[in-house]
């Protein structure tokens, strides 16, 4: 033990417990709502790097296969309730989204880089409530 | 002395080590398309992408854009040539008495036919079961409907990927080979590859008649065998998949016999 130091071995572990302390209790637990979140571009975004352009050109080419798959379910209404739901927990950039709805017996639901989503019928399947389903969009969006 | 000596000859190796390699494969029956024919060429599956210091390929969307241009163009070219009477169709909704949709079911189709085909024929995952039977595939009745309905004989699919190195892994691949000239030679990492294919479908039968496969694998990132970013690579690449189409075994044993 320095007898000479400013700092004792004891004030300094008291410190840092009052340190962690505060961190928890204190300023850390502001959130942010879906609804207050800014979107990082607007509507009609295009790419400007050259990899994401690449990327962009195949996503492309993925939607226009899926968007003719016969595998899709086009009923108007499911459709636009999934929107409401992908807008509600995804901010605003959201509400622009895609939606596809495959009949696909997997629960699964797939978000893509440029702007659409699928979401497999199995999914809505093994959904007992609409929150169920919210929190399984958050993740995908 | 000796030393460089040994240094050249093994930048020889690795550079005529590269090569540009052609598979054909055709029905035990097939013979060349003479006379009237129709032939429907469909909207070839291009994508270039760059070939990054890792090994990556990265798709990028301008090249794939200018090859795809290129190609079409080639493709023209080398059809204006031949006696058939051929259609290029570059969109799904230009084909007149198909709807859209059936099409792009075709095309879908064909896609893992030909994937199929590579993977069991070209990259050595054979079939005992399709062994002696020269080219054993179908697209079915979705084909024959698509030649009753659009009035084709055949039709040609088209596939195509190409990679450019990027200035990393070029930089990388010759610091590996200037190691040699010290006496350390770094691994070869290897170089762009093109890799390409067509099929030829009878839409009488539906069954996949003729394919083809091209690829142009370079040791060195830099070194490369055919650009599909630029016209002369385009007619290059569709020279090497379509201008010698060779009949089926049977047909070729016949010709010979007589």
């Amino acid at each position: 033990m320095c007898m000479r130091c400013e700092f004792s071995r004891r004030s300094l572990l008291t410190g840092g417990g009052v340190a962690a302390a505060a961190l928890t209790t204190g300023v850390a637990g502001a959130r942010v709502r879906p609804a207050d979140m800014v979107p990082l571009i607007g509507p009609g975004f295009k790419p400007t790097d050259k990899d994401e352009q690449g990327l962009w050109k195949e996503m492309e080419r993925v939607e226009e296969e899926i968007a003719g798959s016969n595998l899709l379910i086009t009923d108007p209404g499911v459709t636009s309730y999934l929107q409401g739901i992908i807008g509600n927990v995804g901010g605003p950039a959201a509400k622009d989204f895609r939606i596809y709805l495959a009949r696909i017996p997997e629960f699964n639901a797939v978000m893509f880089p440029t702007g659409f989503a699928i979401v497999f019928s199995g999914l809505l399947l093994r959904m007992r409530n609409e929150a169920q389903l919210a929190g399984i969009s958050c993740a995908a969006t | 002395m000796r030393k460089r000596g040994a240094a050249l000859a093994l930048t020889a190796t690795i550079t005529l080590g590269a090569c540009v390699q052609t598979r054909q494969y055709a029905d035990v029956q097939f013979t060349l398309p003479q006379g009237e024919y129709k032939l429907l060429v469909l909207r070839p599956d291009v994508t270039v992408g760059s070939l990054t210091t890792g090994g990556m390929v990265e798709p990028r969307a301008d090249w794939t854009e200018q090859a795809r241009t290129n190609i079409l163009a080639a493709l023209r070219a080398q059809q204006a040539g031949r006696g058939g009477n051929s259609t290029i169709v570059e969109h799904r909704n230009h084909l007149a008495g198909v709807p859209e949709q059936e099409l792009a079911d075709v095309e879908r189709l064909n896609f893992v036919v030909d994937q199929s085909i590579v993977q069991h024929r070209y990259l050595g995952d054979y079939l005992p079961t399709k062994s002696g039977k020269g080219l054993d595939w179908t697209l079915g009745d979705d084909a024959v409907n698509l030649g009753r309905k659009s009035g084709y004989d055949y039709a040609l699919f088209i596939h195509a990927e190409d990679q450019v190195a990027s200035t990393g892994r070029i930089a990388l691949g010759v610091l590996g080979l200037a190691g040699c000239v010290v006496g350390f030679c770094a691994p070869n990492i290897g170089g762009a590859e093109q890799l390409d294919y067509a099929s030829l479908v009878d839409l009488k039968t539906g069954e996949v008649v003729w394919f083809n496969v091209v690829d142009a694998a370079s040791q060195v990132p830099g070194i490369k065998f055919g650009d599909l970013r630029t016209p002369e690579g385009a007619a290059q690449m569709i020279e090497r998949l379509l201008g010698r189409m060779k009949p089926g075994a049977a047909v070729r044993r016949q010709q010979a016999a007589r």
